[in-house]
């Protein structure tokens, strides 16, 4: 390719020439997927039942770049998570026409970006073996009703007729993969709806073979959109591959869309199929073997709008130190009909959980520098079978932790990686509030670190030596002044809290918060600014008090400590 | 020296910051009057204007903007200003600086990045 390329001049381009180089980069592009991917799957729209055709790459040999992608996902996961969660509050606010343009514009970005990112995830794990697949019983009608009420949800005002009809006689209950099921429809409806103008779209669900045991299930998307050109229609279910404009658009960004419900189809030992003619429409069927199961008990189905109620009255203690994410939970748990106690101190929680009937705790392990585990061991080991019983799910962002076996030997129910949809959080919460769950906590399989009452406080004087030039005499002006201004801030908090005044709180917070910081006195400075928060949002007079007494109790070793950072460097 | 016994008007209510400030302006040359609130920098102003002046976004009696708004059209004067500001404050940064407000620094405050800003701000004076 490289010696095609130095010869090359676009205005000299002839047709030929054209062909050549678009074949040595088409070469060159499978070379490099073949490599990546492993052997490339089999170009055809017709796969039979037997037909596997996902050959998983040889472990060994992929996991370096398994890894890589991996990492890359999750690094781009974290900002993402970032953008969609500000670009919700702005959406609280009061925006002009412009500005509420504007962030739709980000907000449908970035949901663009995390699909891809979850696409190629996906796609990784597919292609190297490891994405796993359920065996549980699950209820195929409600599946069904379920899909069709999210995809009502995405129809809105669209002029277009959507029907599923479930043909009579397919057993209730039956063995496999729900989410994954559930993943395909909403990924093959959701594309046939956003891009169908006018006309409809249609799910038929019905038999197709029945077996002593088995049912083999045929599902058919239909719809009368614009339709795939007959050239299109083999490479749709290819990764990477581009066909016209409007295809690329319809089947993902990535172009990983249709191949990894392919894949998936594969995995769970079915296949798929697509018909279409430009201008009329497209229709596409998917059939996959299900074993059949056992009439399952009532008390965990609910149905998708009764869900929303099944929050009601819940008390959810949330423990959460970023103040964006505090806002967004406190937001969605309360529209959902939740009371939500929300707490960064691993104390004021504990004693929250003796004192309130607390039906749920959802986690950031991360907080307090990654104390989140220890608290959980604390909550397991409570007396209290009120308590210890509590279900607790982890709210993380950290992947390496994807396993679930592993939260369950922490000690949580339960766990969802950020960033999440709301929808998958309120089935995650009904989940794990049954009574099942509550009379079965999970116990903790290796104790993890003990909570630590009172990390020895090391105030690094040192940087501010440094902004006072090395005079020991300012650096000690310095810190009387912050001593008076810490004295100050006790006192005016303790009147300000007698008076529940919330003003003086938050300007008194404000006010010594900049000294604080000064000598980078971390632990002091933290207890202020739940203080500032708190006056500032939710006004929680007894957290207040409490916090203000940790401060107390925080100070004298603090300043201790700053006493003899000052000795030390007075004697050099 | 870098200050050059330059004269500059410090408006700031925290003690603990302005103490370190007005210690290393001293160092570099300038000569530092210190405002504790807006009454004082009204004091000092009528004394004559500084040739250069550090204020904080917010201050009793007196906001960074009401400073910069007060030498610009009532004393007509070109002072170069620099804002101290701090988390929350800014919307107020961008009043301040179409008010005509030269420059700013958010909190917490490095002596040596103001004095970098100090001396630019001079220097194009």
């Amino acid at each position: 390719m490289e010696r095609s390329l130095n010869s090359f001049s676009f205005e000299e381009l002839s047709a030929t020439e054209a062909s050549r180089l678009q074949h040595s980069f088409q070469s060159f592009k499978n070379q490099l997927e073949g490599k990546f991917w492993g052997e490339k799957d089999e170009k055809s729209t017709e796969i039979g039942l037997a037909d596997q055709n996902i050959r998983p790459v040889h472990p060994g040999k992929n996991q370096g770049e398994l890894k890589l992608i991996s990492s890359v996902c999750h690094g781009m996961k974290n900002p993402l998570e970032q953008i969609i969660t500000s670009s919700e509050l702005m959406a609280e606010g009061r925006l002009n026409k412009q500005q509420k343009l504007h962030l739709q514009t980000i907000q449908s970005a970035s949901e663009g970006l995390v699909n891809t990112v979850n696409e190629l995830l996906e796609y990784s794990k597919l292609a190297a073996g490891i994405e796993h697949f359920e065996e549980i019983p699950f209820h195929l009608k409600k599946l069904v009703r379920d899909v069709e009420y999210l995809c009502n949800t995405l129809i809105l005002d669209k002029q277009i007729e959507f029907k599923v009809h479930t043909a009579p006689g397919i057993p209730d209950h039956l063995i496999g993969d729900p989410s994954k099921l559930s993943q395909i429809l909403l990924n093959l409806l959701g594309n046939a709806i956003r891009f169908v103008e006018k006309g409809s779209v249609r799910l038929e669900v019905r038999m197709e073979e029945a077996k002593s045991r088995h049912v083999l299930l045929g599902f058919k998307v239909m719809d009368t959109g614009n339709g795939i050109p007959r050239r299109d229609l083999t490479s749709v279910f290819n990764s990477y591959q581009q066909s016209d404009h409007q295809t690329f658009e319809k089947y993902g960004g990535t172009g990983l869309g249709l191949s990894i419900i392919k894949k998936i189809i594969g995995r769970m030992s079915g296949g798929i199929q697509i018909q279409s003619e430009p201008g009329k429409g497209t229709a596409l069927s998917f059939q996959i073997p299900f074993l059949m199961g056992e009439k399952l008990t009532a008390t965990n189905q609910k149905t998708a709008r009764a869900r929303v109620d099944a929050l009601k009255g819940m008390n959810v203690l949330v423990f959460e130190d970023n103040p964006l994410n505090q806002k967004l939970f406190l937001q969605r748990l309360k529209t959902w009909g939740c009371k939500v106690y929300m707490t960064e101190n691993v104390y004021y929680g504990l004693q929250l959980l003796q004192d309130k009937p607390i039906d749920l705790v959802l986690m950031n392990p991360d907080i307090n520098g990654n104390n989140g585990f220890a608290l959980i061991n604390k909550i397991r080991e409570n007396p209290r079978k009120s308590v210890s019983c509590t279900p607790i799910i982890a709210i993380s962002a950290d992947y390496r932790n994807s396993e679930e076996a592993s939260w369950r030997d922490k000690g949580c129910n339960d766990y969802i990686m950020t960033p999440y949809n709301p929808e998958e959080l309120l089935y995650k919460i009904i989940q794990n509030t049954t009574d099942m769950q509550r009379n079965n906590p999970p116990t903790i399989a290796k104790m993890t670190s003990k909570l630590e009452k009172h990390k020895p406080e090391e105030v690094d004087l040192v940087p501010v030596l440094e902004d006072c030039m090395g005079q020991v005499s300012m650096l000690e002006d310095l810190i009387i002044l912050y001593k008076q201004n810490v004295l100050e801030f006790i006192g005016a908090t303790r009147i300000h809290l007698e008076q529940e005044d919330f003003e003086g709180l938050a300007f008194a917070s404000h006010k010594v918060k900049c000294g604080l910081k000064m000598l980078n006195t971390q632990s002091l400075t933290a207890l202020v600014e739940q203080i500032h928060t708190i006056s500032r949002t939710n006004q929680d007079l007894k957290h207040l008090k409490f916090l203000h007494q940790c401060f107390l109790e925080e100070y004298p070793v603090v300043e201790a400590a700053i006493d003899c950072e000052l000795l030390k460097l007075k004697k050099k | 020296m870098t200050g050059n016994g330059k004269s500059l008007l410090l408006a700031e209510d925290d003690e603990l910051l302005a103490s370190l400030l007005k210690f290393r302006l001293e160092k570099a040359g300038y000569q530092v009057n210190w405002a504790c609130d807006g009454k004082q920098v009204k004091e000092m102003l009528q004394q004559g204007v500084p040739d250069i002046i550090v204020s904080d976004i917010m201050m009793p009696y007196f906001s960074g903007i009401e400073l910069v708004d007060y030498l610009r059209n009532e004393l007509n004067s070109k002072v170069p200003i620099i804002i101290i500001s701090s988390a929350g404050n800014e919307a107020n940064v961008l009043n301040a600086f179409e008010l005509g407000a030269n420059d700013f620094i958010s909190k917490p405050v490095s002596p040596s990045e103001l004095l970098v800003r100090v001396g630019r701000e001079l220097i194009k004076v």
